[in-house]
């Protein structure tokens, strides 16, 4: 078993004039053989949780646990952990399989042949068996991807820890590396931890992502638990492609206002919100809204679209709501004009509603309120 | 609780087994730092740091090279260089020397430039123009020694040759600086040739092809772009030749031996004269700590005045 | 992205303009080396009687012999190679050793230790080599091979390089290796150093040249003829004679420049990179 627990972790870099928070109180319990995803925007302290499990930061508090012992007291080479880095670090003076073998000859007691087989094997599971005479500068990209992957294989190690693996490939090679690395985390089943900022590799990857922003944990679930039922305007704005368009609106007496639209909230909605609450921040991603509505239904939104970008299978219709740009996705194969105006509606079950102060889901209060818990 | 209890009976042992190493070879000991950088900091104490003290020390006390005790003389040694009039004349031709050797800058920007125009040779071109740089002083002086020879030398030959006037060069008293001065551009141009070109090939290629677009023309383009841009380098080009140009010792002592009379004195050739053919060397360390000094100001100098905005 | 010029711009005119000044400074910086070969290998009397005639019809190498057998000059050789040899390695392995802990090293002093090598820098060698000479007395080094190199290998210069260079090596290499298990001193051997080759290479050129070339303080420390480097041998052998033999002096100084020479040929980029890196380093 080998379950990695991260309680508590805090991470303070600089001095006393000026300390940067990196990683703030984080607490993760990841299963073994799980593959949880790091994501979140650069300097959101990703990186840094990463580099504190590998033992290449110190925490300043908290305590790093595998099989439930803590790995603070040991050296990063005596963690059973291995990483790849985001340049592979693969080191150009040594071939392929010298760049493999170097941490079982570093580490390890390992005989001569045993190291070889190894490698060998790692080579044969990822396919570049006849590269392995090969020094980094002669391979490719995706070559020199799989040496660093292999160089981590070889360790047999009880977690892997992948530094945005993917960033330094081109887009085709990245779809197909990111299928072949689930697979082969699946087919190893050991413990992985891959940190990214691309959410695409988020929600298509892990098990279970966790979303942080300035060193704060914001969500830690399944995909579709964050795209479906985000925590927080930060969670819900982050994932999904376009993100999700945000109005801030005024609550009064069942009715929400911004000024310019009014929003005859039904009573599956009103659930949410808690008594005295007046300013809010209703959310709706653009693959939600309805744009076939019936113009004289209540509740019905006329917009002017400025801008049509057909793609394909959907169209990206840019337009606004007051002074509030407006993105939508419509499936609908109609040709929609620039400039016309159409009737859009939010489908109440879609909507999203944030307190505007804490940016916290609303959703929550609903799960956390007496009638949920009977339910 | 049990389970607990061999979790932390574990950690335990991993901490000594971690700890129990060897400090030299634990990644996180500071111990393997300083033996690294040992031995170099224990040079740079020994060979640089503590002369450089004990310079100052002796330039305040007459110390002749065979006496046993060294009397103190305040600044005695450094009034001393003012009414010396070897040592006037010694700082004033390194000064011309150096000033002299700043020709060496223009010369090579020009034929970076037009060597950077890639036109077919311009490795061959560079490379020709680099070879005096690799070559010895002590060589070079020897070989200019020949060329610069009034009686059998090929410059006098040469000018004979086309009907020009020739010259004592070397041997004449208002010729001999001068004659130096082209040996140290001549050796020199190559080394700010190669930077200079370091500097040129670094500049972005889209402000040459924006200003193209505009209608620029090759002036203007050198004016505007490569000229601005390329401050830094000059800055560092200039510091380089003034700092060596003003140490030089080589051709003076090898081609003229500071004559005729004191005509290619410079500082370091008369303290050479001073601290090892005299044996005076509280003398000469006074001397010394004065060519620390203007090399010291020179880059200051170099540093307010024109390198406000040079980030290095 | 090198800022090339568009060929097609240049009018022919232009080009050949451009190809006479250039062949022009090329001539000019080569044409003393060439014609002191030619002169070198001139009978004594055409030396001193047709110094213009380029190419002589009795050509001799009785100057070389005559340097060589009436001199030294072997004895010089054998020094130089002795003290290139042993600063050009001697800087290898301090400097890069240093380079690396000023580079990537967590300790306490190394900010500090840093602007001492800046500091050395604006310290210009002659200005120490009174004491230093000195000092060489006390420890019985006046005289050696060792005090003769020493100056070369403490230059703070290499120092300086090798950091600079290994500042430009990613962390993550380090990190990797230090995950591996390897110790400070197996990452210095089996990463740095040979990541650090192309470094090394100029480093090396660049101490080699200073020490082939170097002048005034051998001229220093070094009392008896048996320990000189040929530079001292050659800048002192010229004003033994009131009638200088010129065709051995000439000689004597293309042996001299003939290694370096012959070098530069075959590395020119790694010998212009090596000597300009002065410039590199703060430019």
């Amino acid at each position: 078993m080998a379950e990695l627990e991260i309680t508590n972790l805090r991470k303070v870099f600089g001095d006393e004039d000026e300390t940067i928070v990196a990683v703030d109180d984080l607490s993760l319990d990841i299963e073994d053989g799980e593959f949880v995803i790091l994501v979140g925007p650069s300097g959101c302290g990703k990186s840094t949780t990463l580099r504190c499990i590998a033992g290449l930061e110190e925490p300043t508090s908290g305590d790093v646990r595998l099989a439930g012992q803590s790995l603070l007291d040991k050296r990063p080479s005596n963690r059973d952990i291995a990483m790849v880095f985001q340049n592979y670090a693969l080191y150009p003076h040594m071939t392929a399989f010298g760049n493999m073998a170097f941490s079982l000859e570093m580490g390890t007691d390992l005989p001569r042949d045993e190291i070889r087989r190894r490698v060998e094997d790692a080579a044969e599971l990822l396919e570049i068996s006849e590269l392995l005479e090969q020094r980094p500068g002669e391979l490719s990209g995706g070559q020199q991807q799989r040496v660093a992957l292999g160089r981590a294989i070889v360790r047999e190690p009880e977690v892997f820890l992948l530094d945005e693996p993917l960033s330094n490939l081109d887009a085709k090679l990245r779809s197909s590396m990111r299928a072949e690395l689930q697979e082969l985390q699946n087919q190893l089943g050991v413990t992985t931890i891959y940190v990214t900022h691309d959410q695409t590799e988020a929600m298509t990857m892990g098990d279970r992502i966790a979303i942080l922003n300035q060193g704060k944990l914001q969500q830690f679930g399944t995909p579709l638990e964050c795209y479906h039922e985000p925590n927080n305007q930060f969670v819900a704005g982050f994932i999904g492609s376009p993100s999700m368009n945000f109005l801030e609106m005024a609550y009064t007496d069942g009715v929400l206002d911004n000024g310019h639209v009014q929003y005859h909230a039904p009573q599956s909605l009103l659930d949410h919100i808690p008594p005295n609450t007046s300013n809010l921040v209703v959310g709706i991603r653009p693959e939600h809204i309805e744009t076939n509505a019936d113009p004289g239904d209540q509740n019905v939104i006329n917009v002017v679209i400025e801008v049509v970008e057909p793609m394909g299978d959907r169209t990206i219709l840019y337009t606004s709501i007051g002074e509030e740009p407006i993105i939508i996705s419509s499936a609908e194969e109609e040709i929609i004009e620039e400039g016309s105006e159409i009737p859009i509606h939010f489908p109440p079950d879609k909507m999203h509603l944030f307190d505007r102060t804490s940016g916290e889901s609303l959703r929550a209060y609903e799960r956390a309120s007496p009638l949920a818990e009977v339910k | 609780m049990l389970a607990e209890l061999q979790a932390n009976i574990k950690t335990i042992h991993a901490r000594i087994d971690d700890t129990s190493w060897d400090a030299f070879t634990n990644p996180d000991s500071e111990l393997a730092w300083y033996v690294l950088v040992g031995p170099k900091l224990f040079l740079f104490l020994t060979i640089f740091v503590f002369p450089f003290f004990f310079a100052i020390w002796m330039s305040i006390h007459e110390w002749h090279m065979l006496a046993a005790e060294h009397q103190f003389l305040g600044l005695d040694n450094y009034t001393r260089m003012l009414v010396d009039s070897r040592f006037i004349d010694s700082f004033v031709n390194t000064v011309i020397y150096t000033l002299g050797l700043t020709l060496s800058v223009p010369i090579a920007l020009f034929l970076a430039i037009l060597i950077n125009k890639n036109i077919r040779g311009s490795a061959f071109y560079s490379a020709a123009i680099f070879v005096p740089v690799v070559i010895s002083w002590v060589v070079v002086s020897l070989i200019w020694m020949w060329i610069y020879n009034p009686d059998i030398g090929m410059l006098n030959a040469l000018l004979e040759a086309v009907g020009l006037p020739t010259s004592q060069w070397t041997r004449g008293v208002r010729t001999a600086l001068p004659s130096l001065i082209i040996i140290g551009i001549w050796k020199t141009v190559g080394f700010n040739l190669v930077i200079f070109l370091a500097g040129l090939r670094g500049l972005p290629e889209s402000y040459y092809e924006a200003a193209t677009v505009a209608g620029a023309n090759s002036w203007q383009k050198f004016r505007y772009i490569t000229m601005p841009l390329l401050k830094p380098t000059t800055f560092f080009v200039v510091l380089v030749v003034l700092i060596t140009a003003f140490r030089e010792f080589t051709p003076m002592f090898v081609i003229t031996d500071g004559g005729p009379v004191t005509a290619t004195h410079t500082i370091v050739y008369y303290f050479y004269i001073v601290g090892f053919e005299r044996g005076q060397m509280g003398y000469a360390s006074a001397m010394a700590v004065v060519l620390l000094i203007v090399v010291f100001v020179i880059s200051i100098i170099q540093q307010r005045t024109w390198g406000q905005d040079v980030d290095y | 992205m090198a800022a090339r010029f568009n060929l097609e711009s240049l009018p022919s005119w232009r080009i050949v303009a451009i190809h006479v000044i250039l062949m022009t400074a090329a001539i000019l910086a080569i044409a003393p080396f060439v014609y002191a070969f030619l002169t070198s290998i001139k009978p004594s009397p055409e030396i001193l009687g047709a110094p213009l005639q380029p190419i002589t019809p009795n050509p001799t190498i009785e100057h070389y012999i005559t340097f060589w057998t009436e001199h030294p000059f072997d004895r010089w050789v054998l020094n130089s190679l002795i003290l290139t040899t042993g600063a050009v390695f001697a800087s290898l392995l301090l400097d890069s050793l240093a380079g690396f802990a000023l580079a990537k090293g967590e300790f306490r002093g190394r900010y500090g230790i840093f602007l001492l090598v800046i500091g050395t820098f604006i310290i210009p060698p002659q200005a120490i080599m009174v004491p230093l000479f000195v000092q060489m007395g006390w420890i019985g080094w006046q005289n050696t091979y060792w005090g003769i190199m020493i100056l070369i290998i403490s230059a703070p210069f290499g120092v300086f390089l090798m950091r600079q260079f290994y500042l430009s090596i990613s962390d993550s290499y380090l990190e990797a290796a230090r995950m591996a298990g390897a110790n400070t001193f197996q990452i210095y051997f089996k990463i740095i150093l040979p990541m650090g080759k192309s470094a090394l290479a100029a480093l090396a050129i660049f101490k080699f040249i200073f020490m082939w070339g170097a002048f005034l303080w051998p001229l220093i420390i070094v009392d008896s003829g048996a320990m000189f480097p040929i530079p001292v041998g050659l800048g002192l052998f010229e004003g033994q004679y009131g009638d200088t033999p010129w065709g051995q002096v000439l000689a004597a100084s293309l042996l001299t420049a003939a290694p370096v020479l012959v070098a530069y040929i075959l590395a020119q980029e790694a010998f212009m990179k090596g000597i300009a890196l002065q410039g590199g380093v703060k430019g």
